[in-house]
């Protein structure tokens, strides 16, 4: 039963750490300049010299790939700290002390969560401009919602903790009872959230540049490419599918990862 | 006898709840604690009994300001500590402490046995390495355990070992008073008699007092010097372990008693109809009358008031109260 | 005596863990006969709750019977099919849990729940159903029976969920219920009527009893024989009064005395030393050795045979020598 287990968990490690290395390699080489076009050789199938192909430019898409890693995980690193930050706050305070601050938290999250994450991305881009610091932050406050909830649930769970009571008999103030008592406690389902939500954010990320508002020409990214290739689906349609599967591959990557330490989690409890 | 240590005056404590439905108009309120007052003196062991829904733990924590009262004053040797500032309040936590009942609950288990020991010093800003240090080590021997345990995390130890180190970390800030809500009823028979053992080792040793909350009367009748029984928020009889356990006046009280199951004798119970009612929807009059196999008319609609029956006892109920050709024999 | 209803034979189930198989119940043997109330007690982690599970077929999924066999009405239930073991459940064999809470489902109202047993094992008409539930209902303590036939879990107290749960276990009339500490979960007074009702279903109904608890008190009001467990391993048993009264076995002895009561006031309680000792930790020989005052080299290689002294059955060594101990000492 354990065995069985692990083996998405063992998958999901896989495709993180082949992508991440993807990402790692493309710092330092890539087959091709990424942005370099080559108007003789465009919409090649894949190859020997171009193993995934050309795009309508005569870019390399292998060495697309491989930058627009960079900017998928630093989308995904980036809008889960903002997140982080802002959810731990906001569930911290409402977990925390309840009364009226959980309350107003509450209303203000129930008010965000009543739009849906992409229209709420969208809005916030469209009144700003589109670029990749905008998607960060439209990504970053979508997932903010998520966030405050689990982290607030786990303080309410924890709270009522007879070791926190004790704390608290003994006199220990609120910041120790957090950083002591509920965060060491509450870490694993942050963690599974967290996880859960960079894959979120890539597929946020996508759905944003696919639509025009996410990441701006000439910086590669997975969901324009996708967008790109969009009208060679007839023509080339390996381009369209090798984006697909990389993208797959990412959010599907993270989700079994994030899946595994939940059930690590649930089977050590 | 001597002046109270701790003394409750009237203290009430009503939580609000939610409402049912949206038809409901008021928030229903449960009175926990309704009219409590009673006293302890240094050095005893005082136990509250009653049911679950009878408001005893929420008493024991309301006495430590875990909760706030809705009404009511608390003397710790005279002082009001329901009126002390937060820097009064932390100073003052130095002195009491609490057990609680389920030992794989009260300890963090992400925490070392040490670093659950030391926390209380380093809050309070007690000594330095060197002192802390040693009252650890003190603090781990008059719990019965050894300097091995001090590496180890909660889940390596039993039941009994996990409330051992519960009462070492309540011990280690030296503590005058000490509430022990169900402190070992989750707990073997025979780790059970290891553990109130140890409490009564300790009490003389430190000269502690305690309260000791429970719903055992075979562990509160060993243990404690005095009982006082509750019933939906409210004593309704106090007095000497002697008096209450050989007499039992509380119609209530006295089918608490009849109903512990004895090794020895097939002793006549008297059988207690019915469940708890409603906390938030009390009886009338005495909230014992609906399950009372002696209640009056009057008791339906007059609230009986605490009757003395000598000094240090005391009984809430009609039937003692009254004229004496009300009563019922 | 008669033949009896359930035999338990040499029976051992053991954990299967990475580093190896561990035995959780060892070499137990007992019988239950008709009619009778034999309860099973011992501390957590002696093995009680598991011996039941493994009467009923419902062994954790990492658990498993080693050896040994159980024999009901003639039949080895340990080599049973799942199939035959669901025609058994709840019909001939039935099983009261200890948190009433939670072996009720909170969807469906309680008379369902109760009937469903029959409509698994009866052909009756609706109506038969219902009636036969009412009935029982009534017959378990459970006022207005007809209203609250269509009422919900939650909408009942602790108390009366236990008559529901106790209800279920009774509908189908089964020849042996198991009750496992079916009274723990509830206040003294609860417990008090739910054990009367015990006693009335003893008197009232064709069944043998096993019922299982860590309270020697409640052991005494409901059982006439008792079975004392450590460890895993059976340990003593024999008449209630003869065990409560005359304990033979050291455990039984330490764990009668440890009780406190209020004649025990002002004095240290007897305490048996150490721990209960883990599944990993269980070594050769009496697994109780370690704790015992009465400790001899023997006790440590070999766990003794179950031997009889006056009327009850013994395994410990003082009492498999010839020339008997004297062993007073801390009785």
């Amino acid at each position: 039963m354990k065995k069985s287990q692990s083996i998405p968990w063992r998958i999901g490690i896989v495709l993180v750490i082949c992508l991440m290395t993807m990402m790692i390699i493309s710092f330092f080489y890539t087959p091709f300049g990424p942005n370099e076009m080559n108007t003789g050789s465009r919409l090649e199938a894949p190859s020997f010299s171009h193993p995934f192909g050309t795009d309508n430019f005569g870019r390399d898409i292998l060495s697309r790939v491989m930058q627009g890693a960079q900017t998928a995980f630093l989308i995904g690193t980036s809008s889960v700290f903002i997140g982080l930050m802002f959810g731990f706050i906001l569930g911290a305070s409402a977990g925390y002390f309840g009364g009226w601050v959980d309350e107003i938290i509450m209303r203000f999250i129930d008010a965000m969560l009543a739009f849906p994450g992409i229209l709420l991305a969208i809005m916030l881009i469209s009144v700003f401009e589109p670029g990749l610091k905008n998607t960060i932050i439209a990504i970053g406050i979508m997932s903010v919602p998520g966030f405050t909830r689990i982290i607030r649930s786990s303080f309410i769970q924890y709270k009522t903790y007879d070791f926190v009571k004790a704390s608290v008999a003994k006199g220990a103030g609120a910041l120790r009872i957090i950083y002591h008592h509920i965060l060491p406690n509450a870490f694993s389902p942050i963690l599974v959230a967290a996880t859960l939500s960079f894959s979120g954010a890539i597929l946020g990320e996508s759905g944003l540049s696919y639509l025009g508002l996410g990441v701006q020409p000439p910086d590669p990214s997975w969901g324009r490419m996708l967008k790109e290739a969009q009208p060679f689906i007839v023509t080339a349609p390996w381009y369209v599918i090798i984006v697909g599967v990389i993208i797959t591959m990412m959010v599907l990557g993270f989700n079994l990862l994030g899946d595994g330490i939940r059930d690590k989690q649930d089977t050590k409890a | 006898m001597s002046a109270p240590f701790i003394e409750l005056h009237n203290v009430h404590k009503h939580y609000k709840q939610n409402r049912r439905s949206i038809f409901d108009d008021q928030p229903s309120v449960v009175k926990a604690m309704n009219g409590v007052s009673f006293s302890l003196y240094e050095g005893e062991s005082f136990g509250l009994v009653g049911e679950s829904g009878s408001g005893k733990s929420t008493t024991g924590q309301v006495i430590l300001q875990l909760l706030k009262q809705t009404s009511g004053s608390i003397y710790y040797q005279g002082t009001d500590v329901t009126t002390f500032t937060k820097q009064q309040l932390k100073s003052w936590r130095k002195k009491v402490q609490i057990v609680f009942q389920d030992p794989y609950a009260s300890l963090n288990p992400k925490k070392t046995i040490e670093w659950i020991l030391h926390e209380p010093l380093e809050i309070h800003h007690i000594g330095d390495k060197a002192s802390r240090e040693e009252k650890i080590l003190e603090t781990i021997h008059d719990v019965g355990l050894d300097t091995s345990f001090l590496d180890r995390f909660p889940h390596e130890l039993s039941g009994g070992q996990r409330q051992r180190v519960a009462i070492a970390s309540a011990l280690v800030l030296d503590p005058e008073f000490i509430v022990i809500d169900e402190g070992v009823s989750a707990l073997d028979v025979s780790v059970q008699a290891q553990i109130l053992n140890l409490l009564t080792k300790l009490q003389k040793k430190y000269n502690l007092t305690y309260l000791f909350i429970s719903h055992d009367l075979n562990v509160v009748q060993y243990f404690c010097d005095r009982i006082a029984i509750m019933y939906l928020g409210e004593i309704v009889e106090l007095g000497s372990t002697e008096d209450i356990g050989t007499n039992p006046k509380h119609p209530y009280a006295e089918a608490l008693f009849s109903a512990i199951p004895h090794l020895d004798v097939d002793e006549e119970r008297i059988p207690l109809a019915g469940e708890l009612p409603d906390p938030s929807n009390p009886p009338t009059g005495c909230p014992f009358h609906t399950r009372c196999a002696k209640a009056m008319d009057s008791c339906k609609s007059v609230k009986p008031v605490v009757h003395t029956m000598r000094a240090g006892y005391q009984v809430t109920c009609h039937l003692y109260t009254q004229e004496p050709e009300h009563q019922t024999s | 005596m008669s033949t009896p209803l359930l035999s338990i034979e040499n029976l051992d189930v053991a954990f299967h863990f990475q580093d190896g198989d561990y035995n959780a119940i060892n070499h137990v043997s007992f019988n239950v006969y008709p009619n009778e109330v034999l309860g099973i007690v011992g501390e957590s982690g002696c093995g009680k709750s598991l011996t039941s599970k493994a009467i009923m077929g419902i062994l954790p999924e990492n658990a498993s019977v080693k050896q040994g066999s159980i024999t009901f009405r003639e039949t080895n239930l340990v080599t049973m099919k799942e199939k035959q073991w669901q025609k058994i459940r709840g019909d001939a064999i039935s099983m009261i849990s200890q948190e009433p809470m939670t072996s009720l489902n909170p969807l469906l109202t309680v008379g369902k729940q109760i009937a469903e047993v029959l409509k698994q094992h009866r052909s009756y008409s609706k109506k038969e159903m219902k009636e036969k539930t009412i009935a029982l209902m009534k017959e378990v303590g459970l006022p207005r029976a007809e209203a609250l036939y269509k009422s919900y879990p939650h909408q009942l107290s602790g108390g009366m969920r236990q008559r529901i749960v106790i209800a279920i276990a009774l509908i189908a009339s089964p020849q042996l219920i198991i009750a496992d500490e079916p009274t723990t979960a509830l206040d003294v007074t609860i417990q008090a009527q739910i054990l009367d009702l015990f006693k009335n279903i003893k008197n009232t109904r064709n069944s043998s009893l096993i019922f299982i608890s860590h309270d020697l008190g409640v052991i005494r009001q409901v059982c006439d024989r008792v079975v004392v467990m450590y460890a895993g391993r059976v340990v003593e048993q024999g008449k209630v009064a003869d065990i409560l009264y005359e304990p033979k076995h050291p455990y039984t002895k330490g764990l009668i005395q440890s009780i406190p009561d209020h004649t025990k006031r002002g004095q240290e309680l007897y305490t048996i030393p150490g721990n209960v000792p883990g599944l990993k930790e269980r070594k050769r020989g009496c697994p109780f050795a370690d704790r015992c005052a009465h400790r001899m080299d023997i006790c440590h290689t070999h766990f003794p045979d179950e031997v009889y002294v006056e009327n009850q059955a013994v395994s410990c060594h003082l009492y498999t020598k010839e020339e008997v101990k004297h062993v007073s000492t801390i009785h």
